[in-house]
């Protein structure tokens, strides 16, 4: 039972991972607490489930397409919002306001679109195959999510170090004045961050939709919070501190319900994320950087 | 209209009129903190301390509304100054993030911890004793000690913060000092509100102070604005009679909310009470323009 | 700066015209005039929030049933005009709407909450100012307590899942048993202690009793394998139905590929059985209303509803329904629209006809309704009825 608890610890982390990746890399480029991605989580799963049990379209395709809206809303968001908000000198404060506005502006999309419904992927949407060695049970679409998610962190990886993009992103995380001084179109490379960060959600929010076969408009809201754990425990702008993060929590809320005290596991993400704030707020790999006033 | 017609208004919307001057409270003591530049997302969480402690000593030991509430008070005032010395040396999002998971964890307790609170069923049955008139004075006492508070030497010191802590901290300005009280009056006053919204809505469960509930309350503050003691309550009076107003398109409520939101904070980051005077300004320049022009005629 | 006007005359200033601002934005007190013969019921619903599908789907039935009422002269010249609130969804919002119906609205009595902490809130209110009011809704205990203007068209299922445990260890012999539970609902914590205890009265080991933090999880992973390795026969699934589907499914897929699901009223619903497929064979639930349900009254409710709305009707349309005609029978046997009378005609009242339970008749019983329930599994895919007694 162990080891199948085990497993059920890391898909729910990789799924978290996924999801505070994308939080992780808006946070880390450009300083701006993104708390509507939790809605691009849900609005990308619906998008999917729409496409799959209306349209009939086959499922590797609307995943694609459900990806790329939730890196286009995203992408969107920018330029209504986040990019107004800067040009008028928004603090960290009112990005995170604004950004919450936003979030509750997609939701209550989702909801309408919805009528509260919880819906879930028509059936052979994914085939149903079990595997049963050793003692545990892994689904083929476990093992689906797993290997998705691996390809996407080995992929952001090397996005951000290997590529041009990523070179720029990076350097606008660093400061953005270097940036512009090295001719970098800031404004661009914000889109494409935005854009990324919010495929990135949306791909959380389809695995996570297929995974556990329902797709409800509420279904963003405990990653958000999982997600801010996970940037804290992590640090701040490190992928690799964000990826063994969202494992530990991943681990740590399926060994509470093993140890029995499963209805606390909220308190102890919580309480993880509090101890850290107090204790080391550079989180695990974060930059040294200044989290002090 | 006569005097009868007035008394039944009051009555048929007494509860209403509560609702908004709890909600005036709560934005107040966000007021606190947004003053001091500090971005603390703890009001619900220290509600939801004072609510339950007034449930319980209402409900359990029977002791009058007052006791309750008070007693709620100080816990969160010993709470706060336990969390305000880790807390406060954080900026920015990792404020946000502290003060808002400490709300979460201040729900989930309340959730869970079954022989306390009574989890999910909650706390029925606490006495209705606070009365409009009663939230009516507090509001405006609490606006008054607002504004004498920001007039005097901790306003500007807290304008100074809120403008530049590091250049603050270089004119000698004691910065944590005045973060600290700031902080711990917003403290005081969320959990005064779950005091009074616990003697006024009689039951109390952990469903009524989650994340939901912050939104509306930053909604309330920084429409209103917080240039003026008085912002935050015309913000959260204009928010709560909102549903009356938009009847029909009920449903798009947490849409325009949203918009709301986005909207104050990108066009009216200073909240409509500043708009107001500049409206008035703007006004009185107009009407009064011979007044602007020098007086050089000589003829007084 | 801003020190030359009085703070007190500021804040006098400020209280006023917000008093004001709100007068003119809600509006004076509705003074039409009824025509006599029109009697108003305040239907209290949550239409807007997390518990909007549940309220939803009432008001639909709700308004089929007051328009049933109406053009079938039931009450004679009389008509029932109900007035739709929202609460949505949240307490305070509960209370406010319950006093304006009352007090602004002039109702004569009030259908209708929806959801289980709104009508702890709420109708101690309509006690307080004297007006009748028959919750459709709440399943929570302790509400037929609140007070002799306060009734219940429903009634906590506890009793019924107590009695569908009896005899399934009777019929099947069971020894273990698993509880998955939703642990921020009122309802289901207190399921969960009902239950534990009816199992253990009837002898059955518990292996594994797992809470669920919250209803917008999906995400049972960890609690169910925790619960398949003590391999119980039976799983009393206790969530709220958009997540009793995907419970069974992934139950199944821990392991569990004979274990029988136990439920509540909830498992009936169409949304659980398109959800979980051929996942839900075999479970068993008690229910106080399904849809076939023979009784005349029914098979004619059903007919309307399908024919309104184009889909079927599920519990909580069910229970609006009821509710507004039991208030119609209240409401003719009480001969006016007085408050008085109609609380006086609550509490007399004997025999009512209703679409619940398997004789279609009932009555109130310590100000709650009586209710036998059926007992109902999954047969193939069909509902059919459980057990052999």
């Amino acid at each position: 039972m162990l080891l199948q608890q085990l497993i059920n610890g890391i898909l729910t982390g990789s799924v978290y991972a996924l999801f505070a990746l994308g939080f992780n890399l808006v946070l880390g480029a450009l300083n701006i607490l993104n708390v509507a991605q939790g809605a691009i989580f849900t609005l990308s799963a619906f998008v999917a489930y729409y496409l799959i049990s209306v349209y009939h379209l086959a499922f590797p395709f609307a995943f694609l397409v459900a990806v790329l809206v939730g890196g286009l809303i995203n992408v969107a968001l920018e330029v209504l919002i986040f990019r107004p908000l800067r040009t008028r000198g928004g603090t960290s404060m009112s990005t995170l306001v604004a950004s919450i506005g936003a979030s509750m502006i997609l939701i209550s999309i989702a909801q309408l679109i919805s009528g509260a419904q919880v819906e879930r992927f028509p059936f052979g949407t994914i085939p149903d195959i079990q595997w049963n060695n050793f003692d545990i049970r892994i689904s083929f679409t476990q093992v689906l999510v797993l290997s998705v998610t691996v390809l996407t962190m080995a992929g952001t990886y090397v996005m951000l170090n290997k590529t041009r993009l990523g070179k720029a992103i990076r350097t606008i995380a660093f400061s953005e004045r270097i940036g512009l001084m090295l001719g970098i179109p800031t404004i661009s490379i914000a889109r494409w961050t935005f854009f990324v960060s919010g495929a990135l959600g949306g791909l959380a929010g389809v695995l996570l939709g297929i995974m556990y076969n329902s797709v409800y408009f509420l279904m963003g809201e405990p990653y958000v919070l999982k997600g801010f754990a996970a940037i804290v425990i992590g640090g701040f702008g490190s992928v690799t501190g964000v990826i063994v993060a969202s494992m530990m929590i991943g681990l740590a809320e399926v060994f509470s319900t093993v140890m029995g005290i499963g209805k606390f596991k909220d308190v102890v993400t919580f309480g993880m994320l509090f101890l850290f704030l107090l204790l080391r707020p550079n989180g695990l790999f974060g930059r040294d950087e200044e989290v002090r006033p | 209209m006569t005097m009868l017609d007035i008394s039944s208004w009051f009555q048929i919307y007494n509860h209403a009129l509560a609702t908004a001057l709890i909600n005036s409270v709560m934005a107040l003591s966000l007021y606190f903190s947004l003053r001091a530049g500090i971005f603390n997302l703890s009001a619900v969480g220290f509600m939801a301390l004072g609510a339950y402690t007034s449930g319980i000593f209402a409900i359990r030991l029977g002791t009058p509304s007052v006791v309750g509430i008070g007693v709620g008070v100080i816990i969160s005032l010993i709470i706060g100054s336990i969390l305000v010395y880790p807390i406060l040396r954080l900026r920015g999002h990792y404020l946000a993030i502290a003060t808002l998971s400490f709300g979460g964890i201040v729900q989930a307790l309340a959730l869970n911890l079954d022989g306390l609170t009574n989890g999910p069923a909650g706390l029925i049955g606490v006495p209705v004793t606070v009365e409009v008139w009663h939230l009516s004075i507090i509001v405006a006492m609490l606006v008054y000690l607002a504004w004498i508070l920001t007039s005097s030497r901790t306003g500007r010191a807290w304008d100074a913060i809120r403008t530049d802590l590091s250049a603050a901290r270089a004119v000698g300005i004691n910065v944590e000092h005045y973060r600290l009280v700031s902080f711990l009056i917003s403290t005081a006053i969320a959990a005064l509100g779950g005091g009074l919204w616990a003697h006024v809505n009689r039951v109390i469960v952990p469903f009524e102070f989650g994340f939901p509930q912050l939104t509306f309350v930053l909604v309330n503050t920084l429409l209103g604005g917080i240039s003026h003691p008085v912002g935050p309550v015309i913000g959260a009076v204009l928010v709560s009679t909102m549903p009356e107003w938009l009847d029909k398109f009920e449903q798009f409520r947490e849409m325009i909310i949203g918009f709301l939101l986005v909207a104050i904070v990108i066009y009216l980051p200073n909240g409509l009470v500043t708009s107001f005077s500049n409206f008035r300004l703007i006004w009185t320049k107009v009407f009064r323009k011979i007044e602007t022009k020098p007086r050089s005629s000589g003829n007084e | 700066m801003t020190g030359s006007i009085s703070p007190v005359y500021r804040a006098l200033k400020l209280f006023f015209t917000s008093a004001l601002v709100s007068a003119s934005l809600t509006g004076l007190p509705n003074w039409s005039t009824a025509i006599a013969e029109d009697i108003k019921i305040g239907v209290p619903l949550s239409l807007t929030g997390p518990i909007a599908f549940a309220g939803t789907k009432m008001k639909d039935a709700m308004e089929l049933a007051f328009d049933e009422v109406n053009k079938s002269g039931y009450l004679g010249s009389n008509k029932l005009i109900p007035i739709f609130a929202d609460d949505r969804s949240n307490q305070p919002q509960g209370i406010s709407v319950t006093q304006q119906l009352i007090l602004r609205d002039r109702v004569s009595a009030i259908v209708g909450y929806t959801a289980s902490n709104i009508c702890q809130a709420s109708l101690p209110v309509a006690q307080e100012l004297k007006t009748p009011a028959l919750q459709a809704d709440c399943v929570v205990p302790g509400l037929n307590k609140i007070g002799n203007y306060v009734y219940s068209a429903v009634r906590p299922s506890d009793a019924f899942v107590e009695m569908a445990i009896d005899k399934l260890v009777a019929e099947r012999k069971i020894k273990t048993a698993g509880i998955i539970f939703q642990r921020d609902n009122p309802v289901f914590v207190n399921l969960q202690a009902v239950v534990t205890k009816a199992f253990e009265k009837n002898g059955v080991k518990i292996v594994a009793s797992e809470p669920v933090t919250s209803g917008g999880d999906s995400d049972f992973s960890a609690q169910l394998t925790s619960i398949a390795s003590g391999k119980p026969e039976v799983l009393a699934i206790l969530l709220i139905g958009g997540q009793v589907g995907p419970a069974m499914i992934q139950a199944r897929q821990t392991g569990m590929k004979d274990t029988i699901f136990l439920g509540e009223q909830n498992f009936d619903s169409v949304e659980v059985r398109r959800v979980a497929g051929p996942n839900a064979e075999g479970s068993i639930f008690p229910s106080h209303w399904f849809a076939a349900s023979t009784i005349p009254g029914n098979i004619k409710y059903v007919k309307e509803y399908q024919a309104r709305f184009n889909r079927d009707p599920d519990t909580f349309s069910a229970n609006g329904y009821n509710a507004v005609w039991m208030m119609a029978q209240i409401i003719k046997k009480a001969g006016s629209g007085e408050r008085e009378a109609i609380r006086a005609a609550m509490e007399s009242i004997g025999e009512m006809d209703t679409i619940f339970g398997s004789a279609g008749k009932t009555s109130f019983k310590d100000r709650q309704v009586t209710l036998t329930p059926f007992f109902f599994t999954v047969k193939d895919g069909k509902v059919v009825s459980a057990f052999t007694r």
